[in-house]
Order: C-alpha cells, then sequence, then structure tokens
C-alpha cells in the first residue's frame, strides 16, 4: 500500500497520509508515504514537517519507488493526483516515473472538488487502472464513494511541550488566507502567522515560516480566518484537543467542513479506528 | 421550386453563412440534385426553403455537415499515412516498423524524453513490474541509455 502525497510540506494532507500510513502498519497492513516534493520545497521540509508533529518518522520514501501491479495507492485528497498532473513538466523524469507507476495502480481516492476539470484529465493522462472513492457526504454532498471521514490520529502525536510565545495563531500558508486575516489582524497585536516566505506576505507582522517545531504549544488561541472552501480542518480540532481556546471568525454560513468539524466531536481512539475500518475493509476487498 | 416533396436537406456552404446548399430530389426521385442559393428572406426561393426548414435547423445541419466532413477527412488522411508507412497500428505491427523500431534505439542514445518513455512501456509490462529482482528493476530505472535499459530489461524477462 502506498500513500501518495504531492502537496506541500505544510499541508493537512501530508499530515492524514503520515498518520493513516502509521495506523495501517499497526494493523498489519504494510503501508509507506511517497513524497514527491513540490516543485518549491525540499525533501529536508517534509522530513522536518513529519519529526517535529510525530512520535516516529518511518515508512517515507522520497522520489524513488518501483510498485509492482498489485500494490494500492491511496490519496487523501484527488488534488494528490491532480496536482501531480498539474506540475507534471517541473518534476524530474524519476519523479515522473515513479509517479505514473503509483497511478497507474488501483487507486483509493477521498473525494474532493478542488480540480473538477483537470482530475479526469489527470486519470486519463496517467491511466489509473480503477478507482475506489470515498467521500465525506457531510462536506460533500454531491461526491462519490463510501462514507469516510479524514480523522486526525492523536494516537501518533508527540507530547505538546506547554512553551505559550504568542497569544494568537493565525493560518496565512497561502495569499488568499493571507489576505484574509490582515482584515482582522489589528484587533489581534500579539499574534504569529504560520506562512511560508512569499512575496504577498506582509512583513511588518509577526509571520512565522512552515515548518515550525512544537506548534500547538506556543499559542493560547487558535483564530479560525479561513475564507474559502476548508474540507478538512486540523488546527481547530487540534486546538480543541489540548483543552485550548479556538475563534471561529468567519462566516459561519460557509457549507463545508469548517461548521461540519466544529460540530463533530474531538476524536477517541474508537472514533478513530471505527472510521479507518471501512478504509481498511476496503483495503483487503481490493486484494 | 422547393416542396417537402423534393426537399432532402440543406446547410450554408461558406463561413459568412450567406449561401445555402439545398439538396433536391429530381421529379422521379431516383437522383439527387445540389441546388444553390442566397440567403435572402426576400427571395422567393429562401423564403420556400424556410418553411421547410428553420434558421437554427440550418445552422445545425452545416455543423452536422462541417463535423461529418472533418470526420471524413482525418479518416482519408491517417488511411494514407498508414499506407505510406508514417503512422503504424498499434494493434497490428508489420514488417514497415521495425527500421523505425531499430532507429528508436540507436538514435539519439541518451534522449531523455525517449529514455523516460522507454522505461514507462517496459514498467508497464507485468513481468518486469512484478519482477523479484529488485536490483535489476534498480538498474533499469537509472540506466542512462536505451540500449542499457533494454539489455536490462530482457535480463529480467529471461
Amino acid at each position: 500500500m502506498n500513500i501518495v502525497c504531492t502537496g506541500k510540506p505544510g499541508d493537512g494532507l501530508l499530515r492524514y497520509s503520515y498518520e493513516h500510513c502509521c495506523y495501517l502498519n499497526s494493523v498489519g497492513i504494510k503501508c509507506q508515504v511517497v513524497i514527491i516534493p513540490n516543485p518549491k520545497h525540499t525533501k529536508e521540509d517534509y522530513i522536518k514537517a513529519i519529526k517535529d508533529q510525530y512520535k516516529t518518522y518511518e515508512n517515507i520514501v522520497f522520489d524513488h519507488y518501483t510498485p509492482t501491479t498489485t500494490e494500492t495507492t491511496l490519496i487523501m485528497g484527488r488534488s494528490m493526483l491532480t496536482l501531480a498532473y498539474l506540475d507534471r513538466k517541473e518534476y524530474t523524469k524519476d519523479q515522473l516515473l515513479t509517479i505514473h507507476l503509483l497511478f497507474s495502480n488501483n487507486v483509493i481516492a477521498l473525494y474532493a472538488e478542488n480540480h473538477p476539470k483537470e482530475y479526469p484529465l489527470a486519470l486519463e493522462y496517467f491511466k489509473t487502472k480503477k478507482v475506489y472513492d470515498l467521500c465525506d457526504y457531510k462536506v460533500y454532498p454531491n461526491g462519490v464513494g463510501t462514507q469516510y471521514e479524514k480523522i486526525i490520529n492523536f494516537e501518533v502525536y508527540k507530547p505538546i511541550k506547554d512553551d505559550i510565545q504568542f497569544k494568537h495563531l493565525f493560518l496565512g500558508t497561502n495569499e488568499i488566507y493571507y489576505k484574509e486575516l490582515e482584515k482582522v489582524i489589528d484587533k489581534y497585536p500579539d499574534h504569529g502567522i504560520i506562512t511560508y516566505n512569499e512575496k504577498w506576505i506582509n512583513p511588518k507582522l509577526n509571520n512565522l515560516f512552515a515548518p515550525i517545531s512544537n506548534i500547538l504549544g506556543k499559542f493560547e488561541t487558535y483564530v479560525y480566518t479561513k475564507p474559502n472552501f476548508d474540507p478538512a480542518p486540523r488546527l481547530f480540532v487540534e486546538f480543541k484537543w489540548l483543552g485550548k481556546n479556538v475563534e471561529y471568525l468567519r462566516d459561519k454560513n460557509i457549507k463545508d467542513g469548517g461548521m461540519i468539524y466544529w460540530k463533530r466531536p474531538v476524536p477517541t481512539k474508537q472514533i478513530y479506528s471505527d472510521n479507518i475500518n471501512i478504509l481498511v475493509n476496503l483495503i483487503k476487498e481490493i486484494k | 421550386m422547393i416542396t417537402k416533396d423534393n426537399y432532402i436537406t440543406a446547410h450554408f456552404i461558406d463561413n459568412e453563412r450567406k449561401n445555402i446548399e439545398i439538396l433536391l430530389r429530381n421529379d422521379t426521385g431516383t437522383s439527387m440534385n445540389p441546388h444553390i442559393i442566397e440567403y435572402d428572406t426576400k427571395h422567393l426561393h429562401c423564403q420556400e426553403l424556410l418553411k421547410l426548414c428553420s434558421l437554427d435547423e440550418l445552422h445545425e445541419n452545416t455543423y452536422q455537415k462541417k463535423k461529418e466532413e472533418k470526420k471524413h477527412f482525418e479518416e482519408m488522411v491517417i488511411r494514407i499515412a498508414r499506407k505510406d508507412g508514417l503512422i503504424f497500428d498499434e494493434k497490428k505491427l508489420d514488417t514497415k516498423f521495425y527500421p523505425t523500431l531499430v532507429k528508436a534505439i540507436f538514435d539519439e542514445e541518451d534522449n531523455k524524453d525517449h529514455l523516460f518513455a522507454l522505461k514507462l512501456a517496459l514498467f508497464e509490462i507485468e513481468k518486469i513490474r512484478d519482477s523479484k529482482d529488485t536490483a535489476k528493476k534498480k538498474i533499469l530505472r537509472t540506466s542512462k541509455t536505451k540500449i542499457e535499459v533494454l539489455k536490462t530489461a530482457f535480463e529480467i524477462c529471461k
């Protein structure tokens, strides 16, 4: 079983991928995460992101892997396949070979609607054998596949060291998020913004470049401002899990994972295993 | 005179959509004759035609006609190219294919795009992809020339 990640090191999908990998190995399903780094990031960024957050760093390979035809590929969002297709000209030939071989096998894909036009083109390009869809219908009422939720596996988290350095945490990892938080940031003078060193950041603000060690321990409150579609938020779930404050500072009418996850209970071991067993059964069925 | 008895079909014949070709049956109904008129709603022939075929239908007929002509043209080009050995039928390889195969292997030996396409095609063969000989598979992946790639692939398949 190969979980492919073509996203950025700060993305939730990298984390969901690694957490799934840990759980599947723990129940005897041999699994690894195959990371094809985003052309703007290095392997080291991904290694740091995983090592900072989790107790273990194992079963991760970068760039080179030759799967057999009987191995299954899991992607934690359709965008993992579409991004690979869109970035194909920026990859090395070896990365491209790995991606082709992984995506031409059977693929289990979590439903998403990021690239509705490009996704079918990507499937055609990679000649994917068969796609098994999983979908969180609360988030995507018009999706396809078997009901499945993306849930955080807190069992594999490193203990969080309480080391408060800023009162309010903001997420500004892309230009849209950043512009949105700029509208309210003056009300939060003691803030830290997780972002990347990009041209659209405001150097006068307190920017913290991802990946950041012990991120959850450094803030008191998370201010959730994401203005656009957020399918499976992680940060506020993590803050809630730690018993910390979260301010829901966005339009409550946005129909996405924001309100859905807000209302869901903080995941327990039981909730986690009940949900992931859907995937485990599907993997066994495919074999 | 254009009537429902002799009218068969009609379509525009120019990009400006000013002229129409109408296909009409002869009196005995044994042959079909093209008849060209100007699209002029004041003209009697045009008025007769529009009673049998609306402007929308004329546009639709034109679109379908062009689509069909394009398809026939493409089929003809492929037929000629295949006959002249310029393209190959993937399902039916013939002797003309081999000089191209040899050229593909021995020319531009280290062309990166060719090398990639060759490796990908070889890894699509289950015998290679599912081989337990991981060392040889690694050599195949890292080979820098097409000859080296093929040599390793043959060794895996032995």
